[in-house]
C-alpha cells in the first residue's frame, strides 16, 4: 500500500550555499516538477533574506547597519527584531552565559571571513563592555536601540530563523527536510512514504553515527566543537563564553529537539555554553529533548530523546 | 515550564511576526533592474556552458585566500553583472561544481550543481576509523551534526565571483 503511494511521488533534491553553509532541500511532492522548483526557490529566498538582514559578516547587511548606528533608535527588518528578541531572551534566562553580543570577539579570533566574498570584515567596533542588556526592543515598529557599541552574533539564532521561514514556504507538500549544515527539519513523509529518520553525527568519526532517530513535524538541531577552529588558534572554537572569554568548554555536542529550528538552534548553543554540568538539566527545564555528549565522550540524554530513539 | 514560557511564544510567533511585516518572495528575475536577457531559466551571459572552465584542479582553496587578502576589510565596492555564473573546484578527492546568480547587482543564489567528493575517514580521524561503529543508515536522509564549514566550495564561488565582476 505504502509502496504505491511512493511511486505516484517525485523526490526533489537541490543543495545551496547559504550562511556559510551548504543548505540541501528534499521536497516531497505529487505534480508539477516546476512548481515543486518554484517552492524550494521560495523557500532558499527567505532564507538568504534572513542572511541579509542578520549576517555578521556581510557590511551591507542589517545588522551590521544597526550596530554601526549604537544609542540611535534603528527601524530593523522583522527577521533582525525576531531572531534579536529571541537572543535577547536566551540570554536573560542563561544569566548572560548565552549572549549574542560576542561578535567583536569572535571577529577578533578569526572568524571574520565572508564564506562566500571571502572578504575579511573588521567591524572596528570599539571593546567598550557590552551585554545583552544593551540591546533595547521596542516592538512598535520594529525598533532597536543598542546602549552601547556591540558587534552582533547572531549564530545561534538566524539560521535557526531561516530554517523555519524555508520550512513555511514547503509546507504544503506531502513532505520535505531542510538540513542547513546539520541543523534539520523534517515534515510530513520521507521519499518512501514513512516517517523521516535522522542521524545524530558521531563527534568523534563525522561519517558514522551516535544515534538514529525517527521523527517528523520537528527540528533537530546540533552545537559542536569538532568542526570550526579559528583560523588564528586551534584551540579555539565558535561558541563563546563571555563570561570566560574563551570558548565553551566541556562538551563536544549538544543535539536538541524541538518542534521549531529556531528553538532548537538556540537551546542547543545555550546548552553547549553553558557547559558540562549544566547542560543536559537546561535542556529539560526548556521542556525538550536533547542529548548531550561530554568530551570523555560519555553520552547523556533527556528521558523524552528515548522516544525518538531507533533501537 | 514558566522559565520557558517567553522563549517558546517568541520561537512559536516568529515565522507568523515575518510574514505579518510583509515579507513576500520576489522572483529574482524582477529584482534585476531592467535587465531582460538574463532570466533564471538559463541565460549565461559570459561564462563558458561547460563546468569544466576552471584552470587549475589541484590548488584548491589557494586562489580564494590570496585574493581574500587584497580585498578591502570594508563594503563591497566590487560590483557585478547581473547573470549566472558558473564555477568549479577540484582536489585529489573530487570534483564540484556551482551556479551563482547575481540580480540587482547582490549574489541571491549560489545553488550547488554538482559535487563528487569523497574524503577517507581515516584521512580525517585515523585513529578512530576502525573502531567506528557500523550502523545502518538506510533511509537516513539527513545527519544533524556540528555546522559543517562551506570551505570546498571556496574555490568554485571564487572562479564563478571572478566571470561576475564588472
Amino acid at each position: 500500500m505504502q509502496k504505491q503511494i511512493a511511486q505516484e511521488r517525485t523526490t526533489l533534491v537541490e543543495s545551496f550555499l547559504l550562511m556559510g553553509t551548504v543548505v540541501s532541500i528534499r521536497l516531497v511532492g505529487e505534480g508539477s516538477v516546476a512548481d515543486m522548483r518554484d517552492s524550494i526557490d521560495r523557500a532558499i529566498h527567505a532564507m538568504r533574506s534572513t542572511e541579509e538582514a542578520c549576517s555578521r559578516f556581510d557590511a551591507a547587511s542589517s545588522l551590521r547597519d544597526l550596530c554601526r548606528r549604537p544609542g540611535e533608535w534603528v527601524a530593523v527588518p522583522a527577521a533582525l527584531f525576531q531572531a534579536l528578541s529571541i537572543a535577547r531572551e536566551m540570554a536573560e534566562l542563561t544569566g548572560g552565559v548565552f549572549d549574542p553580543t560576542v561578535g567583536r570577539a569572535l571577529e577578533l579570533q578569526g572568524f571574520n571571513r565572508h564564506y562566500l566574498t571571502g572578504d575579511e570584515s573588521d567591524s572596528q567596533v570599539p571593546d567598550a563592555g557590552a551585554s545583552w542588556h544593551d540591546i533595547e526592543l521596542n516592538p512598535d515598529g520594529m525598533q532597536v536601540r543598542l546602549a552601547t557599541p556591540m558587534l552582533l552574533d547572531l549564530g545561534a539564532v538566524a539560521k535557526g530563523l531561516a530554517v523555519d521561514l524555508a520550512a513555511h514556504e514547503l509546507g504544503s507538500w506531502p513532505g520535505f527536510s531542510i538540513d542547513a549544515g546539520g541543523d534539520v527539519f523534517v515534515a510530513g513523509s520521507d521519499p518512501e512514504g514513512a516517517i523521516w529518520r535522522v542521524g545524530i553525527e558521531h563527534p568523534l568519526a563525522p561519517d558514522s553515527l551516535l544515534a538514529q532517530l525517527e521523527l517528523t513535524n520537528m527540528a533537530i538541531c546540533t552545537s559542536g566543537n569538532y568542526k570550526r577552529r579559528s583560523a588564528e588558534n586551534e584551540a579555539v572554537h565558535h561558541l563563546w563564553d563571555p563570561s570566560q572569554n574563551h570558548s565553551a568548554e566541556g562538551l563536544k555536542s549538544c543535539t536538541v529537539v524541538a518542534p521549531q529550528a529556531v528553538l532548537a538552534d538556540v537551546v542547543s548553543t545555550a546548552a553547549f555554553v553553558l557547559g558540562p554540568k549544566r547542560a543536559l538539566s537546561f535542556i529539560e527545564e526548556m521542556d525538550l529533548a536533547g542529548v548531550v555528549v561530554h568530551e570523555d565522550m560519555t553520552v547523556q540524554m533527556t528521558k523524552s530523546m528515548g522516544g525518538y530513539i531507533r533501537e | 515550564m514558566a522559565a520557558s514560557a517567553k522563549l517558546l511564544a517568541l520561537c512559536t510567533a516568529a515565522v507568523g511576526a515575518v510574514y505579518a511585516a510583509g515579507y513576500v518572495y520576489t522572483q529574482p528575475s524582477a529584482e534585476a533592474s531592467g535587465v531582460s536577457s538574463h532570466g533564471s531559466l538559463g541565460g549565461n551571459p559570459s561564462s563558458s556552458p561547460s563546468p569544466s572552465s576552471s584552470p587549475a584542479p589541484s590548488s584548491s582553496g589557494s586562489a580564494p585566500s590570496s585574493s581574500a587578502s587584497a580585498s578591502s576589510p570594508t563594503a563591497s565596492k566590487v560590483t557585478y553583472r547581473d547573470g549566472t555564473y558558473t564555477g568549479s573546484g577540484s582536489n585529489v578527492y573530487g570534483t564540484l561544481s556551482v551556479k551563482l546568480t547575481i540580480a540587482g547587482g547582490k549574489i541571491t543564489s549560489v545553488k550547488i550543481t554538482s559535487y563528487n567528493m569523497h574524503y577517507p575517514s581515516s584521512f580525517i580521524y585515523p585513529q578512530i576509523a576502525n573502531e567506528v561503529i557500523q550502523m545502518q543508515t538506510y533511509r537516513v536522509y539527513n545527519i544533524t551534526g556540528a555546522t559543517a564549514s562551506s570551505y570546498n566550495f571556496a574555490e568554485a564561488v571564487y572562479y564563478a565571483l571572478q566571470k561576475a565582476k564588472a
